[in-house]
């Protein structure tokens, strides 16, 4: 059997971790634009910052893709599959040929619409290489006042690491608040004033209309026609996934390519996973892309596993993250916002610490929790159990709650642990 | 109420060197004696309240603590000793009843201590129990007179129910409420271990330990408490408690906050009241009653189970005895002065009753005297607390003995005598649920099941140094024991010759 | 596998599970140098969980499917072959991924400095776990139950 993956990040390593569970024999080629083994995408922001060498940053130890006999190819890019033949072009003229091909080719940032930015230096922050770039300037002193588009995950991450380094950041938001894809209105705000007690600045309810000076960058015009003063750019408006190899194959897709419960795509021997898929949402009970990286791994597992021949279903995900900015952590999961209306909220705020859970007829949806986050995922594994918490629902807001807090049954049941525990779908 | 005049009993020696402030110590004082200063991020005591049970000493981690004895000069002398003034002080405060744990502690002569064991030398040689076979089986019952044998060489004697033991030593009387869940049934499953038997005391048989019923005696006292027809059946053995060394002549209290759920249904009285054991059975006022009684139990248990009556050794105990036997009870138990309690009047415990030694030989000869020795298991309970002394009772003329404290102490008592609070730090008199969890019944289980076992080996060692083979060729022969540092009259009593005789 | 398993009716919330952990994974392993000397000593990996009479001790799992180790974002953890599951404090960043998806709540952020998780190891080498073999009373045991 000849598997083919093209992507090489967690979903990719995943599917190779899958295959090999199941066979042994089996080629396996990767292939990667990028020049590095599989690396943690999310630690580039702690790269730059300075708190990973490069050498850390890899998601397996360096043996392996020797140790699952995996022929890497990297710094090669695809040009197109042909399904009819089953083979994979790369850009440079060699064919592949595949039995089964994973598409874990991720996603790409999006540039938005910003006059004259193409013409600028600006920078993404999605990759080991991006970081690279913002690096040099930084170290060149060429990024003295960084402006960042987009308050998203990444873009606080990156605001995060270059404020870090010492330098004055902006941070420009169209949104009314930071973190809109994980956080509601209250809880985005005690983000916003942790990162202002780290000096850095928020420009909300605005976008960036033009960039005005020519060549050399010193600034920006807003919306409003405010003008922003910087030497560096990041966009960070978010990402989309990568379709441009699907466009020519008969499988459908939406903003993702379509797969079934098997992670399987409208052609049988063709599969996809992670930023690139759109996958089971278990909560929501559709298909939609969740562009998290442990959901990326399992899916990738799923996948690898169902393409060595097991029929697997992939248990499906839900959204959920765990991020911290100068050390303040924040995890989410599931739904944060009341979107029915048949919904019950229940908050606890402290100086330091929010928490906030979403229940609908006493079952947990979804919760925001930050500051002290430990135990945060037994609300996870109730949200993923659908488990109806009326008996011990008000313990839920004590800072405490623990297993302790569980009826006796179900909390005997849990202390056994281990044995009986389901993969989560953590995506 | 003013600042208390009483002076601390022990002071509590934290050696800073070792302690790290991990805190056990305060987790595990039911007491309040150590606490956690927040602001010197430090541990400390209140020693006024320390009873001295080594909980925190036995789990500090860096044997960092040490109990002492106040060390406060009292001005003692040789009438008013320290323990008169201290309890004169605390009933000055209180204006009650002193209330005290377990038996009695005062310096009153201890007379297993004073009898001293034989041993073969030359004739008669002594046995190995490792290489010859050595019985320790006892039964407890009514004997025959003689046995009528067949022609095809069947008994044709019919015998009464008996108890067989391996050894001759049973767990005595403790209830469910004075003793927590978690301790009876340490004693239930040691007895089945052992092969020996446990008695439920007077709070009834918990559901949970109905699977025991081979080893149990079931005891019925003047509150009656958990007796029912069901209960009866269940015992092996029944037993009327009439006494009880530690408060000879008075009853029993068990307060409400002690009857809890389990407690309660047990002894068949509602949630939270008082269980009051009256002085004396309201139906027994003499040994015809008392016959009334030995016979109501057995036609409840369809005379299957021998029926014991347990008194407290009082001075005209072989009176008693011989009333008892003549009643129609196969086993008479006498509990000595020294015999231990969850709660008694301190007066009563320190001074009502006699010592257990005399009281052995004293009924033993008045039985024998009146023939009716056969008639009656004697079992002697109160201050056994080892196996010589067990050899010591039996060659006195009891058939078998019962131990309490010692069990308590095997299962992790630390001896501090203030059953009586409830708030026992190891799990054993109490009934607070946090509490009562550290008793492990496994733990307990081992530790008695190894204590009985070396005492089983002992016996068999001290049995085979006298030339015997059999405990039942020790009974009541004295000619093994003789006494030191006593005077005629008690060699008289005991039946035994001084040394050197 | 061998797990370590907390019998709550037992447990006496003295907390020395939690001591002897510490004393288990410091430089010395001796108790009076982990407390008195050692700069940097380590957090308990068990944590004894007590309301009123309720209380027992509890840590890592280590699942037969562990969510940790899906979700681990930099590799850092893993599950060896005995079925362990281990943490890789080089490559930890404390991103708390795993606290996320740990459906057990035993998984523990790292106290002061220490920007990186604290989960039960089994005390890796020794025969029996450290908060197992210092239980007073037998309230945590290691063996093996396998599915019921």
């Amino acid at each position: 059997m000849k598997y083919v993956i093209i992507g090489n990040s967690a979903a990719s390593v995943g599917a190779v971790e899958g295959i090999r569970k199941v066979d042994s024999q089996g080629t396996i080629t990767v292939i990667s634009e990028e020049p590095y083994q599989a690396y943690s995408r999310p630690l580039i922001s702690y790269y730059l910052a300075g708190k990973v060498r490069e050498e850390d940053m890899y998601y397996r130890d360096p043996d392996f893709y020797e140790a699952n006999r995996v022929k890497l190819l990297p710094g090669k890019k695809v040009s197109r599959i042909d399904s009819l033949q089953k083979s994979v072009k790369l850009e440079e003229g060699q064919d592949i040929e595949y039995d089964r091909l994973l598409l874990a080719a991720g996603s790409r940032p999006f540039l938005p619409p910003v006059k004259g930015i193409e013409k600028q230096n600006y920078h993404f922050f999605n990759s080991l290489n991006d970081v690279k770039e913002i690096q040099k300037k930084v170290e060149a002193n060429q990024a003295a006042q960084p402006l960042i588009v987009g308050a998203g995950l990444v873009g606080m991450k990156a605001a995060e690491a270059l404020s870090l380094l010492g330098l004055p950041v902006t941070v420009v938001e169209l949104g009314s608040h930071i973190l809109g894809s994980i956080l509601s209105e209250v809880p985005a705000r005690i983000v916003q004033r942790k990162m202002e007690e780290h000096g850095i600045r928020f420009i909300l309810g605005k976008s960036v209309k033009e960039i005005a000076w020519g060549g050399d960058l010193q600034g920006v015009v807003m919306s409003d026609g405010q003008g922003v003063l910087t030497d560096l750019i990041i966009v960070a408006a978010g990402v989309r996934s990568r379709l441009e190899l699907v466009e020519e194959l008969p499988v459908s897709r939406n903003r993702g390519v379509k797969v079934n419960h098997y992670m399987q795509t409208d052609l049988e021997n063709i599969y996809a996973a992670g930023d690139v898929a759109e996958g089971w949402d278990s909560l929501m009970e559709e298909n939609r892309v969740i562009p998290i990286w442990p959901g990326a791994y399992r899916q990738g597992h799923t996948a690898g596993m169902n393409m060595a021949g097991l029929k697997i279903k992939d248990t499906g995900g839900f959204a959920l993250n765990s991020i911290a900015f100068f050390g303040f952590s924040i995890i989410t999961a599931g739904v944060f916002e009341a979107r029915e209306g048949n919904e019950e909220i229940m908050t606890r705020e402290e100086p330091e610490n929010f928490l906030q859970l979403i229940f609908r007829d006493n079952r947990l949806l979804g919760f925001i929790k930050l500051g002290e986050v430990d135990r945060a995922g037994i609300f996870t594994w109730l949200i993923k159990e659908g488990i109806d918490c009326t008996p011990f629902k008000e313990r839920l807001l004590n800072p405490d709650f623990c297993l302790l807090d569980l009826p006796a049954a179900l909390r005997k049941e849990r202390m056994r642990g281990g044995e009986t525990v389901e993969s989560l779908g953590c995506a | 109420m003013g600042l208390s005049m009483l002076a601390p009993e022990y002071r509590v020696d934290r050696d800073k060197e070792r302690c790290i402030d991990c805190k056990v110590c305060v987790t595990q004082c039911p007491y309040d004696v150590h606490y956690f200063d927040g602001d010197e991020e430090k541990v400390f005591a209140r020693e006024e309240n320390c009873v001295n049970c080594h909980r925190c000493v036995v789990l500090c981690p860096t044997r960092a603590l040490i109990i002492r004895k106040y060390p406060l000069e009292l001005r003692e002398n040789s009438a008013w000793k320290e323990i008169d003034i201290r309890q004169l002080q605390k009933q000055a405060e209180t204006g009650g009843i002193l209330l005290s744990g377990m038996g009695n502690p005062k310096p009153l002569p201890v007379y297993w201590d004073k009898i001293l064991l034989n041993a073969s030398q030359v004739t008669n040689p002594s046995i190995d129990p490792l290489r010859e076979p050595m019985e320790l089986k006892t039964f407890l019952g009514s004997k025959p007179e003689r046995l009528e044998i067949g022609c095809d060489g069947s008994v044709k004697t019919k015998i009464a129910p008996q108890l067989e033991l391996s050894a001759p030593v049973m767990f005595t009387a403790m209830s469910f409420g004075s003793i927590s869940l978690n301790a009876c049934r340490v004693l239930a499953e040691a007895a089945h271990d052992l092969g020996i038997y446990y008695n439920t005391g007077e709070g009834g048989l918990h559901q949970s330990l109905y699977e025991f019923a081979d080893n149990t005696i079931v005891q019925v006292a003047s509150g009656r408490f958990g007796v029912n027809s069901e209960y009866l059946k269940t015992g092996a053995g029944i037993e009327i408690k009439i006494g009880q060394g530690a408060k000879p002549g008075i009853g029993g209290h068990l307060p409400g906050e002690k009857v809890r759920e389990e407690v309660a249904a047990t002894r068949m009285i509602p949630l939270g009241t008082d269980a009051i054991s009256p002085a004396p059975h309201h139906d027994i006022y003499s040994i015809e009653d008392l016959r009334q009684l030995i016979f109501a139990l057995k036609e409840a248990s369809d005379y299957e189970k021998p029926v014991s009556v347990k008194i407290a050794a009082v001075h005209n105990v072989a009176a008693i005895a011989s009333g008892i036997a003549r009643a129609g009870a196969d086993i008479i138990t006498i509990d000595g002065f020294r015999g231990g309690t969850g709660a008694a009047p301190t007066r009563i415990r320190d001074n009502v009753g006699i010592p257990i030694e005399f009281a052995i030989s004293a009924v033993d000869n008045r039985l024998k005297d009146e023939g009716i020795r056969n008639q009656v298991s004697v079992v002697a309970a109160g201050s056994i607390r080892n196996s010589a002394d067990i050899v010591k009772a039996v060659a006195l003329g009891a058939d078998a003995v019962y131990i309490g404290t010692a069990a308590l102490l095997a299962m992790g008592c630390h001896l501090c005598r203030k059953c009586y609070m409830g708030k026992c730090s190891w799990g054993i008199a109490t009934q607070q649920p946090h509490l009562v969890k550290r008793l492990n019944p496994e733990i307990g289980r081992e530790r008695l099941v190894n204590l009985v076992t070396g005492w089983k080996h002992e016996i068999k060692e001290i049995l085979g140094g006298m030339g015997i083979n059999a405990v039942d060729s020790l009974r009541g022969n004295r000619h093994m024991l003789r006494g030191v540092d006593l005077n005629s009259r008690e060699l008289d009593i005991l039946g035994i010759k001084a040394a050197g005789e | 596998m061998k797990r370590i398993y907390a019998r709550e009716e037992y447990c006496v919330g003295c907390r020395l599970c939690e001591i002897f952990c510490v004393v288990g994974h410091s430089k010395t392993r001796d108790i009076l140098k982990a407390y008195k000397k050692e700069l940097h000593r380590p957090s308990p990996r068990v944590v004894v969980w007590e309301n009123g009479p309720l209380s027992f001790a509890f840590q890592c799992r280590h699942c037969d499917q562990p969510n940790c180790v899906e979700a681990c974002i930099t590799g850092a953890l893993s599950k060896n072959e005995e079925g362990k599951v281990l943490c890789n404090e080089d490559k930890c960043v404390g991103c708390w991924t795993c606290i996320t998806v740990c459906p057990f709540g035993a998984i523990k952020r790292g106290e002061g400095d220490n920007k990186k998780i604290v989960k039960c190891d089994l005390c890796s080498g020794e025969e029996e776990p450290y908060c197992v073999s210092h239980c007073p009373n037998r309230a945590i045991v290691y063996e093996e139950r396998g599915v019921e």
